[in-house]
C-alpha cells in the first residue's frame, strides 16, 4: 500500500492508545477481562472521536489468538485481518449505503452461520444512523438474540435518530470531544513518529480549529505538514487554516474603536489579497468580541481554558483592550458581524457586502440602542393604557365628584399595579401609604367608593379593550360577548346589556362562571383594580340607568368637598418642590 | 503568503490559473512528496479555477512524462486522453440535474473496486459535492474514509458550511480564494496593455474572476452598458413614479439573465463608489474611476444610512433573483426603493 493518510496510518491499535476516552476504555477492557461482554454495543459521538477505531479494538481484543484479552496482541492472523480489513468473521457494514431491508434480511441469513476462523462474529454498522425505519425493524430481532457466535457494534455520530427500540437493546456508550491538551498531546507523538516538529502554539491552534476531533486535528495536521515540511509553524498553521492572523484583528478592533472606516476598507483590501475566507475573517472577529465580552465580565475567565483567540494576545493587551470597551458595545458588535455572515451566505459580492456592513457597524455603533433598557412594547402599551384611562378618570371626576375621592380611587390602582411598582420612588410610596388611609377612611365614611364611569363613549372605548383581550384568549367568547353593550360601570360593577334576541343562548354563555372570570379578569387588568361583570337583558338595564343619572346629578351638587390643595398627589408635589398654587384649572 | 504572480514556477500545476498560490503550492507539495491523500476537497468562490487545478492534478498524477516536474508534460498517452476527456481512470461526476444522488456514489463505489485500466492513479472528481443529498453523502463516507489503494476522490464545492462534517473531516482541505482585486488590476495592466482607468474599473467589476475581466476590456459595448447604467439610475433620484416604472420596464426589457446579474452588480459598485466618497474619501478605492466627479457630487445627496439601505434593496434584489423571483416585479421594487428622495 502506497501512502497512507495520518490518520489512517496512526489509528489506535490497543486500547492504551486510544486518546481522550478513558471512561469507555475502562469499561469495555473490564468487560473483556471479566468476560462479559454484551451482545450488542452502540457507539455515539462527534465525529472523529474514535468510535470506529474502538469498535474494531474490540473486535480483535476478543477474537486474539491470546483472548479474549484487552491487551490484543496485534501479530496473529486474526487480528492482522481485522486491521486490514480483510477478516471473515468481521463484518463493516456502511449502514449509509446499504440502509434498505433487503441487506439486513441478507446479515439475518448468513449471520446464523458459525465464524469460519474466529471465535466469534462482529458486525460492526458504521453511521448506523441511516438506516430506514424498516431495516431498523427488521434488525430488531436479531440484535436482542443473536447466536451466541455472533456480536453487533453500531456506531453513529446522531444517536437521536435511532429508534427507541434499538437504542434499549444495546449497550450505549457516549464519545466525547477530547480537550483541546489531549488532542495537541497526540498530534506531538505523531510528529515525533513522523521525526517532525512544531511550534507548541501551532499545535494548540489546530486542536482548536479541530473542535474536539481526533480525525479533523490530524487531517489539519497533515495538511500542515505537506504544506511547509519538517517544522510546522504558526504561520503556516494560520496560512493553512485560512484563520484570520493576529495582526489583522488587532488592526480591526482598533479601526473599530477609532471609528475609522478608511482603515476598515484598507483592512478589507488586505483580507482579500491575502485569498482570506471573509467568513472566516468574520468567524474570528466574533470570537475576539466574545472574548473581551467575557474579560470585561471576569478577567479571570478569559485566561481559562474557554478563551479561544485572545490566548493569542498577552494578557495584558488583552486587558488593555477590554478596558477600553463597554459589555454593551461587544455585543452589539457581535450582533453586527453576525448579520453579516449571514448576508456573505447568499451574498455574490462578497466584498461589498462586508465593506458596507463594516462601515454600517461603525457608523451605528454610537447610536446604539442598548436593548437591555427597553422593556417590552405590549407591557408598555398596557400601562399606557392604564395610565389614559386615570387621566380619563381625574379629569371627568374633578368636573363632577370630589377630586380628591377620584385620585384616592386611581392611585390605589396604581399600588394594586405589578408593573408599575418597580418605578415608584420613595417619595411616591409615601402618598400611596398616606392614601391607602384615607381611602380605608373613605370607604368607612361613603359606601361605594369604586370605580364609576357612565359616558357612553368611554364605555364604548372600554369595552373594545376588553373585547380585544377577550379575542386574545378565547375566541368563541369573544363572538359571545360581541353582541352585548355596555351600560355603565358603578362602583367596580360592570353592566353589560344584551338585546333581546341575544338573551338567551349568548347572555346565558356570558354569564357562565367560568367565561364571566375570563372577562373579569381582562377588565381587571385593564382598569387596574378588581372589577365584576354583570351580564343583563337590555331593557332591564335601561330601567336602572336613570338612577345613574340620579346619582351623578348627587355627585355634581357637591364639588366644594374638592379643593386642589386637598389632593395629595399635589400636596406631595407641593412639599417636594417648596412651592404654592397660584392658579388651578382641569 | 505569495502574492499572485510572484510564485515559485516549481510549484505551478496549472499555468493559467492566477492567484491561487496557496491551492497550488498546497497541491504540488502532494505530488513532489508523494503524500497523495485519499480524498481532498478544493472550495472557494465560483469561477476561480476549482475544477481545472483538479484536472491538472489528475493529470500529474498519471503522467509519464514529467520526470521531476509537478505539473503534466501534456504529450504522453495520458495527458493527451485526459485533454480529450477519455480517461478510463479520471471520472468527474457532475450533478444529475440539482443534486448529487445516492445511485451516483453507488455507481462510484462499484467502479473504483475494479482494478485500473492503465494507470497509476484512480481519481474520481466530484463537482458540487456541497449538491450532494444527505444519502448521498453518507453513503460516501465509507469509501471516502477507506478507499482502494490508488484511488483518490477529489471533491470540489463553493460552500463548505453546507458540507456534511463527516465528509469534510475525512478529506483533505484545499482552500482557492478570490482573485484579488489588485492581482487582477495588475495582470490587467502588465499582460494584457489595458488603459489605467479601464484597468481600475473592470478589475473590480469582474466579481473575481480574470476572464469576465478581460472580455470586458476587449468589449467596449459591455462597458457603454455599466455608463447607461449608471446614468439611468442617476436620473432616478426624485422623479414621479410612473417614470420610475418605465425605467425599471425598459431594463426588464432590454437585460436579461446574465447581463441583469451585471448590471445589478453595476449599481451596487456605483452606491458603494458613493458610500466611499461620502464616508473616507479614499479616492483610490472607488471602482467607477472615471466617473469621479458625479460620484462626489452625487454622493453629498444621500446620507450614509440611505447609502448602505440603498445597497441592501440591491443585495436583496439578487437574492430574489436567485430564488426565481419574477425578473420584472423585483426591478419594478428595487427601482422604487432606489429613487425615493433620502
Amino acid at each position: 500500500m502506497s501512502y497512507l493518510s495520518f490518520y489512517r496510518k496512526y489509528r489506535p491499535q490497543r486500547f492504551e492508545e486510544v486518546v481522550g476516552q478513558e471512561h469507555i476504555v475502562k469499561t469495555i477492557t473490564n468487560a473483556i477481562e471479566l468476560d462479559r461482554v454484551s451482545h450488542a454495543y452502540l457507539f455515539c459521538g462527534p465525529r472523529g472521536t474514535g468510535k470506529t477505531t474502538m469498535a474494531k479494538l474490540l473486535a480483535k481484543a476478543i477474537n486474539c489468538v491470546d483472548g479474549p484479552t484487552s491487551r490484543p496482541c496485534g501479530v496473529c492472523d486474526s487480528c492482522r485481518g481485522i486491521v486490514a480489513g480483510t477478516s471473515v468473521d468481521v463484518v463493516e457494514i456502511d449502514a449509509a449505503s446499504n440502509r434498505g431491508i433487503n441487506e439486513i434480511r441478507e446479515l439475518q441469513e448468513k449471520i446464523r452461520f458459525a465464524p469460519s476462523v474466529s471465535r466469534v462474529k462482529v458486525y460492526i454498522i458504521d453511521e448506523v444512523h441511516m438506516l430506514t425505519q424498516g431495516a431498523f425493524n427488521a434488525l430488531l430481532k436479531t440484535l436482542e438474540e443473536p447466536p451466541a457466535h455472533a456480536m453487533f457494534v453500531l456506531a453513529t455520530t446522531e444517536p437521536h435518530k435511532i429508534p427507541e427500540t434499538i437504542l434499549s437493546r444495546c449497550q450505549r456508550f457516549d464519545f466525547h470531544r477530547l480537550s483541546t491538551a489531549d488532542i495537541s498531546g497526540h498530534l506531538k507523538s505523531i510528529l515525533q513518529r513522523e521525526g517532525a516538529s512544531a511550534d507548541e502554539d501551532a499545535l494548540r491552534i489546530i486542536a482548536l480549529h479541530a473542535d474536539g476531533s481526533v480525525r479533523d486535528s490530524i487531517s489539519i495536521l497533515e495538511q500542515c505538514y505537506s504544506y511547509s515540511g519538517d517544522h510546522i509553524s504558526v504561520a503556516d498553521v494560520i496560512l493553512v487554516l485560512g484563520i484570520t492572523p493576529t495582526e489583522r484583528l488587532r488592526e480591526f478592533v482598533d479601526a473599530v474603536n477609532r471609528r475609522d472606516i478608511g482603515s476598515l476598507l484598507q483592512l478589507v483590501a488586505s483580507l482579500s489579497s491575502e485569498g482570506r475566507d471573509f467568513r472566516q475573517f468574520l468567524q474570528d472577529a466574533v470570537s475576539v468580541y466574545r472574548d473581551l465580552a467575557v474579560l470585561r465580565l471576569d478577567s479571570n475567565l478569559a485566561t481559562g481554558p474557554g478563551s479561544s483567540m485572545l490566548s493569542r494576545l498577552s494578557p495584558e493587551e488583552a486587558q488593555a483592550l477590554a478596558s477600553r470597551l463597554g459589555l454593551d458595545e461587544c455585543l452589539y458588535v457581535i450582533e453586527k458581524l453576525a448579520r453579516i455572515d449571514t448576508e456573505l451566505k447568499t451574498s455574490t459580492q462578497p466584498s461589498i457586502t462586508l465593506e458596507v456592513g463594516l462601515i454600517e457597524l461603525v457608523e451605528s455603533v454610537d447610536s446604539r440602542v442598548d436593548v437591555s433598557q427597553v422593556p417590552d412594547l405590549q407591557s408598555l402599551s398596557r400601562r399606557l393604557a392604564v395610565l389614559e384611562r386615570q387621566v380619563a378618570q381625574l379629569i371627568r371626576r374633578a368636573g363632577s365628584s370630589g377630586l380628591a375621592d377620584s385620585v384616592a380611587a386611581s392611585s390605589a390602582d396604581d399600588s394594586s399595579q405589578g408593573e408599575t411598582r418597580d418605578d415608584q420612588s420613595p417619595c411616591r410610596a409615601e402618598t400611596d401609604d398616606k392614601m391607602g388611609e384615607r381611602d380605608s377612611v373613605d370607604s368607612q365614611g361613603e359606601a361605594g367608593s369604586g370605580l364609576t364611569i357612565t359616558d357612553q363613549n368611554e364605555l364604548d372605548r372600554l369595552f373594545h379593550e376588553i373585547l380585544d383581550g377577550v379575542r386574545a384568549r378565547s375566541v368563541p367568547l369573544f363572538a359571545v360577548l360581541r353582541e352585548g353593550r355596555p351600560a355603565f360601570l358603578r362602583n367596580d360593577v360592570l353592566v353589560i346589556g344584551f338585546p333581546q334576541q341575544y338573551c338567551s343562548f349568548h347572555m346565558g354563555r356570558v354569564r357562565e362562571d367560568k367565561n364571566r372570570q375570563v372577562i373579569e379578569d381582562v377588565a381587571s387588568l385593564l382598569l387596574g383594580r378588581s372589577v365584576t361583570i354583570r351580564a343583563l337583558p337590555a331593557d332591564d338595564v335601561a330601567q336602572m340607568a336613570p338612577g345613574i343619572s340620579g346619582k351623578q346629578g348627587q355627585q355634581a351638587d357637591k364639588p366644594s368637598a374638592c379643593k386642589p390643595e386637598d389632593d395629595p398627589l399635589v400636596k406631595s408635589v407641593i412639599e417636594a418642590l417648596d412651592g404654592r398654587i397660584v392658579d388651578s384649572d382641569l | 503568503m505569495q502574492r499572485g504572480g510572484l510564485v515559485d514556477p516549481a510549484e505551478i500545476l496549472h499555468e493559467g490559473i492566477v492567484g491561487q498560490a496557496f491551492a497550488q503550492r498546497m497541491l504540488a507539495n502532494m505530488i513532489r512528496r508523494e503524500m497523495i491523500p485519499h480524498a481532498a476537497l478544493l472550495w472557494g468562490p465560483a469561477g476561480v479555477g476549482k475544477l481545472s487545478l483538479a484536472k491538472s492534478f489528475a493529470a500529474a498524477l498519471n503522467c509519464t512524462g514529467r520526470g521531476d516536474s509537478v505539473s503534466a508534460c501534456g504529450s504522453c498517452s495520458s495527458c493527451r486522453l485526459l485533454a480529450s476527456g477519455n480517461h478510463p481512470d479520471v471520472r468527474v461526476v457532475e450533478p444529475d440535474r440539482r443534486n448529487i444522488g445516492i445511485d451516483q456514489i453507488r455507481d462510484t463505489i462499484e467502479a473504483v473496486s475494479y482494478r485500473s485500466y492503465s494507470s497509476k492513479w484512480k481519481v474520481w472528481i466530484f463537482r458540487h459535492a456541497d449538491l450532494m443529498t444527505e444519502q448521498a453523502a453518507n453513503s460516501l463516507l465509507k469509501i471516502l474514509e477507506d478507499p482502494p489503494s490508488n484511488t483518490v476522490f477529489i471533491l470540489t464545492a463553493q460552500n463548505l458550511y453546507s458540507i456534511l462534517p463527516t465528509v469534510v473531516s475525512r478529506c483533505r482541505l484545499v482552500r482557492l480564494s478570490l482573485v484579488p482585486q489588485e492581482t487582477i488590476e495588475h495582470l490587467l495592466l502588465t499582460r494584457h496593455g489595458v488603459s489605467k482607468e479601464q484597468a481600475r474599473i473592470q478589475s473590480y467589476l469582474c466579481g473575481g474572476s480574470v476572464g469576465a475581466a478581460l472580455e470586458a476590456c476587449s468589449d467596449q459595448s459591455l462597458d457603454e452598458g455599466r455608463l447607461a447604467a449608471i446614468q439611468s439610475i442617476r436620473d432616478l433620484a426624485g422623479k414621479p413614479t410612473w417614470e420610475v416604472l418605465a425605467a425599471a420596464a425598459h431594463v426588464n426589457e432590454t437585460t436579461k439573465g446574465l447581463a441583469l446579474d451585471r448590471f445589478l452588480h453595476i449599481l451596487s459598485y456605483w452606491y458603494r463608489d458613493l458610500l466611499i466618497c461620502r464616508t473616507v474619501q479614499d479616492m483610490d478605492r472607488v471602482a467607477n474611476i472615471d466617473m469621479l466627479d458625479e460620484a462626489r457630487a452625487d454622493s453629498q445627496r444621500y446620507s450614509v444610512a440611505g447609502l448602505i439601505r440603498r445597497l441592501r434593496y440591491i443585495f436583496e434584489a439578487q437574492r430574489q433573483l436567485a430564488a426565481n423571483a419574477s425578473a420584472g416585479l423585483v426591478l419594478d421594487r428595487l427601482y422604487l426603493a432606489l429613487s425615493a428622495l433620502d
